[in-house]
């Protein structure tokens, strides 16, 4: 058989769908955080939170996806904003293992998808028969958030 | 994926790049011919050059199947060694600079000499290596010249204090170029032969005073005199080994207790002492690292007699300088804001302060002015003063010359204090200067001096007697990283307010608050011992809830030289409190300055004082004539055609989208269940009209897969043209009315709101949708 080309990825949960992040993209997993608030952040800014000494600001998938804020504690995976070089943190419901998925699995987003969705999905690998949403980290960073849409204020 | 950094021009021939790959670093800069503008974006004229980073870059191909012309790689920025260069050579050019002062006021020539003959003979050797031939040009007829002094073979006179000056500074401007554009200038400003022929000549020794001396004065001051931009170099520290090796041992210290910690029992003895162990790593940790920012106030004198002595010869005036303190530690991002500043004060001082050599003797006063720069140590901040004595401050010419600016009603004048009259200086605009001169008289001066100071946490005053001269004095913190702190409390969530804003704290409790809260209009003041002050609710302001409790406290802020207070549940002790960055996400909202990370782990915000002013609109005055102006300046706004309120809304594609409000009748919450379908169109009905449905919002989607059972908002709008009908523009979210300006950008499908950008929706044009108002109205 021929070797599989794999892939390593992070897999976390929010909503119904399980997403999956290049494990070398990922700081740190953080399996709960203490979020503060941070009045008139923009929409996307869920607050800010305290990681090896830094202040982060935390970025809300559920709110990037149009979802309700969830009220208890989440999850969180700090990643790097590519453009601006800071750390920011991607809060998400909860963490899942570190998965090892076949590349050639790849496919790209449905067409139906809704808009909020096509933005931050880049298709999916199949892990078992489930899907795993390639996330796109590009477009979770507060740097292309502040440039590209009005509609988080 | 092609991304895209920068055009230009190039020539007159059609160029556009099209290139990718992956490989070295630098810039790759591609050339293609092509007839059309590179897809995707937006406005590019033709002829563009395109210049990307070589790690983007896959292989070049012409678009269209054109032909590729060239690709070249630009080897721009600066590599590690030139930056090291760099830096040395600037510090070399600060010491010949001082050494060249020392000689000009006579002091002992050897030693002087050496040192500057050394700075050029190293700057020559290194230039050579890295290949600067005009830098290396310079240094050598430079090195000539030295050369016979140091060896006592020339005299030194002012004619060669100035042209070794001249060379200076000829030598750091070609510096500044490699820095900021990786190579020593190539047009034809850059040449130096001039002043390698003077050297030349100098050697030879044929050059008089006179004609070299004048000359290179007036035609360098304007060099010096202007802004010194600061550059890159200017961000790197020098560190002693010793202090490194320091700082190594500690953390082997700090890393050593932590694991006896991660060992010990909470119940052991040496529990308590671990901690004090732990203590004492962390206070020197702190200590040490704070050393290692600091550099001595010195480094900020050094450029100052350069200056004075520019500025003293355009004003005619004879000054001396007298320095003190100049072993006082400073943070270096603090004495980097603090150079601007200090040159500002002395300019001031010697272009307004010191009178003419003439009027101090009949005063009775030495004909030189005395000015007298002094740093020191003053309850945990470091003062720096520039004090001269000359006039001092003419109240009552500053408050002739503010009424005939503009800044001040002269109804009002009566009633000001001396204090008063002194703060009238900071206000923008204010200059006393008759005439606009190169140095001063532009009316920006003492309030960008202020601005600058209290963006780093310090204050601004200024001290006069009449006749006997002034006192400029800027206090700042001793560092940026940790500062006092009071930490205040509102609606649970925890704000730090730092004590260089902070003035004063008071209580209100309930029963008393009628009679020192007062009201005016929709404001609310403070009665503060005999003045109101204007009060700010920080809870109102962030749109928190706030605690009801048995008072509040009101914490007395000052920003820009204003008194505000700001209301607040609660306070709690002062704390040093270690300032971390935020992201420009949340600073960039102006009103945080930072966060901090508190004891138990808590993060607290830092308020910015002068933010939160400027966005309460406490800082804009309430003259009368200059409310009246921003309302004319805002009716011109208005007749521009192309200007217009936007209602923005969120499509399909979550770009802010906008159309001009002037076309929106509606905006309609319709159930999708009025929907209909006719003709291949939906369509709803609007009284007794049938209005098609545009879809804005990517939702026929969502209605066809029946995830949405929502209302949903449709804008009914007015096309433009002549078969002018409603349509109805189903949106996803109705977002705000913004002020808009329409762009030149592709026939003007981008709106600029607010300094952001937006789509213009197509199918709507606001030149005619303004005429069709001016219609409606006359009909």
């Amino acid at each position: 058989m021929e070797a599989e080309k794999l892939v390593s990825l992070c897999t976390l949960r929010t909503g119904g769908d399980v997403f999956g992040i290049e494990t070398s993209a990922v700081r740190e997993a953080l399996l709960q955080c203490e979020l503060r608030d941070a009045p008139l952040a923009p929409g996307f800014v869920a607050g800010v939170l305290a990681y090896r000494g830094e202040v982060l600001v935390a970025v809300s998938f559920r709110a990037l996806l149009g979802l309700p804020a969830k009220a208890e504690a989440s999850s969180a995976v700090v990643l790097q904003d590519g453009e601006s070089g800071e750390m920011f943190a991607l809060l998400m419901d909860e963490l899942g293992d570190v998965a090892q998925v076949d590349a050639t699995s790849w496919e790209p987003n449905p067409a139906l998808l809704e808009a909020r969705q096509r933005m931050v999905f880049g298709g999916a690998y199949r892990m078992e028969g489930t899907p795993v949403v390639r996330l796109e980290t590009e477009r979770v960073q507060p740097s292309w958030l502040m440039r590209s849409a009005e509609v988080w204020r | 994926m092609l991304r895209f950094f920068g055009w230009a021009r190039l020539g007159h021939k059609s160029y556009s790049v099209v290139a990718w790959g992956v490989g070295c670093k630098g810039w790759a800069v591609g050339v293609a011919n092509c007839k059309r503008g590179v897809r995707g974006v937006r406005g590019v004229s033709q002829r563009m050059l395109c210049i990307l980073p070589l790690q983007l870059v896959h292989g070049v191909r012409g678009w269209d199947g054109g032909d590729v012309k060239g690709l070249g790689v630009d080897r721009g920025g600066v590599d590690d060694l030139t930056k090291e260069f760099l830096i040395e050579s600037g510090e070399g050019l600060d010491c010949m600079e001082r050494c060249l002062n020392d000689l000009q006021h006579g002091s002992e020539s050897g030693t002087c000499l050496a040192e500057i003959f050394r700075t050029v003979h190293t700057m020559k050797g290194t230039v050579g290596f890295l290949g600067f031939p005009r830098l290396e040009k310079m240094a050598h007829a430079g090195e000539a010249l030295l050369v016979l002094l140091r060896d006592g073979k020339r005299g030194v006179d002012e004619s060669v204090v100035y042209l070794l000056m001249q060379l200076t500074d000829r030598l750091r401007a070609v510096l500044q170029l490699i820095e900021t554009r990786g190579h020593e200038g190539k047009r034809d400003v850059d040449d130096d032969s001039g002043l390698i022929e003077a050297l030349e000549r100098m050697v030879r020794g044929e050059a008089r005073i006179a004609e070299v001396a004048p000359a290179a004065a007036a035609s360098e001051t304007s060099v010096s005199v202007g802004e010194i931009q600061a550059g890159r170099t200017e961000q790197t520290v020098r560190v002693e080994v010793e202090t490194l090796n320091r700082l190594m041992n500690l953390v082997g210290d700090l890393v050593q207790t932590r694991n006896q910690f991660l060992q010990a029992e909470v119940s052991e003895e040496s529990f308590a002492l671990l901690g004090q162990r732990l203590d004492g790593v962390t206070a020197s940790l702190r200590e040490t690292v704070m050393q290692a920012r600091m550099q001595p106030v010195g480094h900020l004198f050094q450029r100052i007699p350069r200056l004075a002595r520019d500025v003293a010869a355009i004003c005619g005036k004879r000054v001396r300088l007298e320095f003190s303190g100049g072993a006082t530690g400073l943070d270096k991002s603090l004495l980097e804001t603090l150079k601007d500043p200090l040159a500002h004060a002395v300019r001031n001082a010697i272009d307004h302060g010191v009178e003419s050599a003439r009027e101090r003797l009949k005063k009775g006063k030495t004909a030189e002015g005395r000015i007298e720069l002094r740093a020191f140590h003053e309850g945990g901040q470091i003062v720096v003063e520039v004090k001269d004595d000359g006039a001092g401050v003419d109240c009552e010419r500053v408050v002739r010359r503010a009424v005939e600016r503009g800044l001040i009603a002269e109804d009002r004048v009566a009633a000001m204090s001396e204090a008063e009259k002194m703060e009238l200086l900071f206000a923008a605009g204010f200059s006393t200067s008759d005439e606009v001169t190169m140095i001063s008289g532009r009316g920006v001066g003492l309030d960008v001096v202020r601005a600058n100071v209290e963006r780093i946490g310090g204050s601004v005053e200024l001290l006069s007697v009449r006749g006997e001269g002034a006192t400029l004095r800027m206090r700042v913190p001793l560092t940026l990283a940790i500062v006092p702190a009071l930490i205040a409390n509102c609606g649970g969530q925890m704000f730090a307010v730092p004590h260089s804003t902070l003035l004063e704290m008071v209580v209100v409790m309930k029963p008393d608050e009628a009679a020192v809260v007062k009201r005016i209009g929709s404001a609310k003041m403070y009665l503060l011992r005999d003045r109101l002050v204007p009060l700010l609710d920080l809870s109102e302001m962030l749109g928190i809830a706030r605690n009801q409790g048995r008072g509040y406290y009101i914490a007395i802020l000052e920003a820009k030289g204003r008194q505000f207070g700001l209301i607040v549940d609660d306070m709690a002790e002062p704390q040093e409190i270690v300032v971390k960055p935020l992201s420009s996400v949340l600073s960039g909202l102006g009103i945080y300055s930072g966060a901090t990370i508190l004891g138990d782990g808590k993060i607290a915000l830092i308020l910015d004082a002068t933010g939160m002013a400027k966005r309460a609109r406490l800082c804009e005055t309430g003259d009368v004539e200059a409310l009246a102006a921003s309302v004319k300046s805002v009716e011109v706004v208005t007749s521009e055609r192309k200007r217009a309120q936007m209602l923005a809304f969120a499509n399909h594609r979550l770009e802010p989208t906008v159309v001009p409000l002037d076309c929106v009748e509606r905006i309609e919450r319709v159930e999708p269940d009025a929907i209909e379908r006719l003709a291949g169109e939906r369509v709803m009905q609007y009284r007794d009209e049938l209005v098609v449905l545009e879809d804005a919002g990517g939702l026929w989607q969502e209605l066809r897969d029946g995830s949405v059972n929502d209302a949903w908002l449709v804008l009914i709008c007015r096309r433009s043209g002549k078969n002018a009908r409603r349509v109805g523009l189903v949106v996803r979210d109705a977002l705000d009315v913004l002020d808009g300006e329409l762009m030149d950008v592709d026939g003007g499908a981008v709106v600029r709101t607010d300094g952001r950008l937006a789509m213009f929706h197509a199918g709507f044009e606001m030149q005619r949708v303004v005429e069709d108002a001016r219609l409606m109205e006359a009909a």
